[in-house]
C-alpha cells in the first residue's frame, strides 16, 4: 500500500459533500489527489498532471466517463482506473468489461471496499522507480514522465536493460531485440545509451568491456 | 349491467332483426297466398247453381240461355222460331220440361245441321257440359271427368247419355265412372242401382212422358231426395259441387298448408333467433364483464406502478445521504484506523452530520408518503391548497432562483383523490425541471390554472421530442430516472382515479398539458 505514495489520483465525483469526505482518506494514501466534478476538468487534469490511477464516477454531468476510458484507451494511455456508480446496469457492465479496469463498484461503498480495490491497485502496480524519481511500469511498459525526451528506439533500449536488470546483456541481443542496423551498430547503441545516461547519471548503465552492458538500480523499488 | 350501453345496443340490434325477419316472412307468405286469394275472389257463375234454395232462379235463368242457344241454332239451321214460342207459352214450366223441350228443340234443329254439338261454356272457357252429333256412340275418348253429355244420332235421332261420374265415399271423392249408354242401357243399369248413389233422375221423353224413372234411397242422408231433375241438371249440378268442393278444398288446404308452413317457419326462427339472442348477449355480458375486469386490473395496476415509483424516488433521493452516510463512516474508520488523534469536538461534529443526514432521509419518506402514497378515498380540497402544497415540496432541493411558478385556482373546494392530483402536478413539475436542466436555460417559467373543468399547465423548458411518445410506458429521455413510467402513472392517474382526458401540445419554448375532468366540482 505504501507503494501508492508515489502516485497521484484522479478523483472524479460531482457530489461534492461526498467528495470532501473522501478525498480526505485518499490523501493518506496518495502522493496527490486531484478532484474535479465533471469530464472536462479530468480531461485537463490528465493532460497537465498525468496521474496514474484513476477513480471515477461514471455518471457526471457532462457525461459519461466509460467514454472517456475508452478514449484514453484508444489513445494507448494506459491507467490503473477504478468506476464508480451507483446503477449496476447491464449496459455499463458490458461497456466496461474491455476497458479492463481494476474494479467496478457500486454505491455507496464502505470503508473496506475502498482498502480492498487501493491493495489491488498496489498490487497491479509493478513499477521500477529509476534515478530522479521516474517510475517504469511494468504492466503497462511506460514510464511516469520523460516520454517526449526518448526516442522510440531509446525506450525499447531501457525497457530491454530494465528487464534483463540482474543480468549482462549482450550486444547481439541489444542488437538483435532493438534491431539496429549491422553497419553502424556500435556508434547508434552508443548515442542512444548516451542519451540515457543524461537523464538516469553516468553510473546507470554500465558498460562490461566487450561483453555488454548491465543496469545499475537504486535500491528501492518495489 | 343493464344500463351498459352496448348491452342496449345489441338488444336493440337483435329486435331490429326479429323485426325483419317477421316482416319479411309476412311478406312472402302475403305473396304465396296472393293467387289463391285472387282465385277465391273471381266471380264464378257456376256456383250459383249448387244451392237448392235457388233453385228457381236457377231453373228460370236456365231456359233464359237455352232460349238464346235454340235461337241461335234456329238462326243457323233457318228453323222456325215458333217452337220456342210455344214453350213461352206452356205456363207449367219445370226444369225438367224446359230440359226436355230443349232436347227436342235440339234434336229437331240438330237433325238436319251440319252442327256437330253445343258445348256450354264457363267465363274461364271451361266446357261445362255438351251437346254433340255422334256417329258412332261407343267411340268417346277424352271427356271430361264428371262430365255429363248428351249425344243424339245424325241418323237416327236416338239419344244417347255419356256421364262421367264422381264416386263418392263419406263426402271424399275416390274416384270417377265413365259409361256411355243408349236410353234402354240406362234404364237396366239404374235398376242395377249402379251409377248414382244420391240423386233421383228422370228422363223424360218428347211427349212429357218418363222415360225412365227411378227412386234412389241415399245410403248417406237415409231419405230420398224428392227435388225431380233433368239428368242434365242432375249431372251439372254434381259437377258443379264437385268442382267448387274441389276448388274450395284444394284452395283451403294449399292456404292453410302455406300458413302452416309460414307459421311453423316463423316459430321456428323466432326461437332461433331468441336463443342465438340469449347466447349474443351471454357474450356480450362476458366480453363487458372481463372489460370491466381489466379496467380493475389496470387501476391495481397502476396504484402499484404509483407504489413502485415511490420506491424508485425514494431510492433516488436516498441514494446522496447514504453516500454521503457512508463515507463519513469510511472518514471515521480511517482515522481509527490510523490511529489518529480524534478530539471530542470532531467527533459531535461527526455524530451531528450523521444525525443530519439521518433526518433528512427519514424526512423525505415521511413527504414521500404524504405526497405520493394513493389513498383510497376522495378528499374536500381547494385546488390552490393543493398546488401550493405541492409546489412547496418542489422546491425543496432545487435552485429556486431559477425557477418561477404561477398558479390560479378556482377557490372552490373540489371532491376528488388529492394524492393523485399532488402525484400529477408533481411529475410534470420534475419533468419540466429535468427538460429545463437539460437545456440550461436561464429561467424555468411553470404556469398553471384550473377553471373547474380543465387544469392546465405550461412551461418553457423547451417541450418533448415526441407528443405521442410521451405517455408509453418506459418511454424516457431523463439521464438518471430511467424507469419511464412517471407520465404513464400520471396517464392512469388521470383517467382511472381522476375520469379524466390527458392532452399535450406544444407551446412557444415548451410543452403545454390540458387535464380535463368531468365532475368534480360542488
Amino acid at each position: 500500500m505504501t507503494k501508492l505514495k508515489n502516485f497521484s489520483l484522479l478523483y472524479l465525483e460531482d457530489d461534492t459533500k461526498l467528495a470532501n469526505a473522501m478525498i480526505e482518506i485518499f490523501h493518506s494514501f496518495f502522493k496527490n489527489v486531484y478532484h474535479t466534478t465533471t469530464i472536462s476538468g479530468a480531461e485537463e487534469i490528465l493532460y497537465e498532471k498525468n496521474p496514474e490511477v484513476l477513480l471515477l464516477d461514471i455518471e457526471v454531468e457532462d457525461g459519461n466517463s466509460l467514454k472517456l476510458i475508452e478514449s484514453l484507451l484508444a489513445n494507448n494511455i494506459s491507467k490503473h482506473v477504478i468506476v464508480t456508480s451507483s446503477y449496476s446496469t447491464q449496459a455499463y457492465l458490458l461497456q466496461s468489461i474491455p476497458l479492463k479496469l481494476v474494479d467496478y463498484l457500486i454505491k455507496p461503498v464502505g470503508y473496506k471496499t475502498f482498502l480492498e480495490v487501493l491493495s489491488k491497485v498496489s498490487k497491479r502496480i509493478h513499477v521500477q522507480v529509476l534515478p530522479n524519481g521516474i517510475l517504469y511500469d511494468y504492466t503497462f511498459e511506460s514510464l511516469s514522465s520523460l516520454t517526449d525526451v526518448f526516442s522510440y528506439k531509446e525506450l525499447i533500449l531501457l525497457q530491454l536493460v530494465i528487464k534483463y536488470k540482474h543480468e549482462v546483456i549482450t550486444y547481439e541481443k541489444v542488437i538483435s531485440d532493438v534491431e539496429f542496423d549491422y553497419g553502424m551498430k556500435k556508434s547508434t547503441m552508443r548515442n542512444h545509451l548516451s542519451n540515457l545516461r543524461r537523464y538516469f547519471g553516468k553510473s546507470f548503465i554500465e558498460s562490461i568491456h566487450d561483453v555488454g552492458y548491465k543496469i545499475n538500480l537504486p535500491n528501492s523499488h518495489t | 349491467m343493464n344500463k351498459d350501453p352496448i348491452i342496449s345496443v345489441y338488444k336493440k340490434f337483435i329486435y331490429v332483426v326479429i323485426f325483419f325477419i317477421t316482416a319479411i316472412s309476412i311478406l312472402i307468405s302475403m305473396l304465396t297466398l296472393k293467387p289463391f286469394y285472387d282465385n277465391l275472389m273471381i266471380e264464378d257463375k257456376t256456383k250459383y247453381y249448387l244451392y237448392g234454395d235457388t233453385l228457381k232462379t236457377q231453373i228460370e235463368d236456365k231456359i233464359t240461355q237455352y232460349k238464346q242457344i235454340a235461337n241461335q241454332i234456329a238462326t243457323r239451321t233457318r228453323a222456325k222460331s215458333t217452337l220456342i214460342e210455344y214453350n213461352n207459352n206452356n205456363n207449367t214450366i219445370n226444369l225438367e220440361n224446359a230440359n226436355q223441350i230443349l232436347l227436342n228443340i235440339l234434336g229437331d234443329a240438330l237433325k238436319d245441321s251440319s252442327i256437330q254439338g253445343i258445348q256450354r261454356v264457363n267465363p274461364e272457357g271451361k266446357v261445362l257440359a255438351q251437346i254433340g252429333i255422334i256417329h258412332d256412340a261407343f267411340n268417346l275418348e277424352n271427356e271430361h271427368v264428371s262430365d255429363v253429355n248428351y249425344f243424339i244420332h245424325k241418323e237416327s235421332g236416338a239419344l244417347y247419355l255419356s256421364i262421367t261420374t264422381p264416386i263418392y265415399d263419406n263426402k271424399k271423392l275416390i274416384g270417377s265412372d265413365r259409361v256411355t249408354f243408349t236410353v234402354s242401357e240406362i234404364e237396366n243399369i239404374i235398376n242395377k242401382n249402379k251409377i248414382f248413389s244420391t240423386t233421383k233422375i228422370q228422363l223424360l221423353d218428347s211427349k212429357n212422358n218418363a222415360l225412365l224413372s227411378n227412386n234412389f234411397n241415399s245410403p248417406h242422408s237415409g231419405k230420398s231426395i224428392e227435388n225431380r231433375y233433368s239428368l242434365v241438371d242432375a249431372a251439372y249440378i254434381l259437377k258443379c259441387s264437385v268442382e267448387e268442393s274441389e276448388l274450395h278444398q284444394s284452395t283451403y288446404k294449399k292456404i292453410k298448408e302455406i300458413i302452416y308452413t309460414i307459421l311453423i317457419l316463423l316459430l321456428v326462427s323466432l326461437v332461433g333467433i331468441y336463443f342465438i339472442s340469449k347466447r349474443l348477449l351471454g357474450l356480450v355480458e362476458i366480453k363487458i364483464a372481463q372489460k370491466k375486469e381489466l379496467q380493475a386490473m389496470k387501476t391495481q395496476t397502476a396504484k402499484f406502478a404509483t407504489i413502485g415509483y415511490i420506491l424508485f424516488a425514494i431510492e433516488h433521493e436516498w441514494r446522496k445521504p447514504l453516500n454521503y452516510l457512508s463515507a463519513l463512516s469510511a472518514k471515521f474508520q480511517h482515522k481509527m484506523h490510523q490511529n489518529a488523534h480524534m478530539d471530542e469536538k470532531a467527533f459531535h461534529d461527526f455524530l451531528i452530520v450523521v444525525d443530519e443526514t439521518v433526518h433528512d432521509m427519514s424526512q423525505t419518506m415521511t413527504d414521500f408518503k404524504q405526497i405520493y402514497l394513493p389513498s383510497y378515498q376522495k378528499e374536500e380540497i381547494q385546488m390552490e391548497y393543493l398546488i401550493n402544497q405541492t409546489v412547496e415540496y418542489f422546491k425543496k432541493n432545487k435552485n429556486i432562483k431559477k425557477i418561477k411558478i404561477d398558479y390560479n385556482m378556482q377557490q372552490d373546494k373540489i371532491h376528488t383523490y388529492a394524492y393523485a392530483w399532488r402525484y400529477i402536478v408533481l411529475n410534470l413539475l420534475q419533468n419540466s425541471y429535468e427538460k429545463f436542466s437539460q437545456t440550461k436555460r436561464d429561467l424555468l417559467h411553470i404556469r398553471m390554472s384550473f377553471d373547474g373543468k380543465i387544469f392546465t399547465f405550461e412551461d418553457n423548458a423547451g417541450g418533448a421530442e415526441d407528443i405521442s411518445k410521451i405517455l408509453q410506458l418506459f418511454y424516457t429521455t431523463k439521464k438518471y430516472d430511467k424507469s419511464g413510467i412517471g407520465l404513464f402513472i400520471v396517464k392512469s392517474l388521470v383517467e382511472d382515479s381522476l375520469a379524466g382526458k390527458i392532452y399535450f401540445s406544444h407551446i412557444e419554448n415548451g410543452l403545454k398539458v390540458s387535464i380535463a375532468i368531468e365532475e368534480s366540482v360542488k
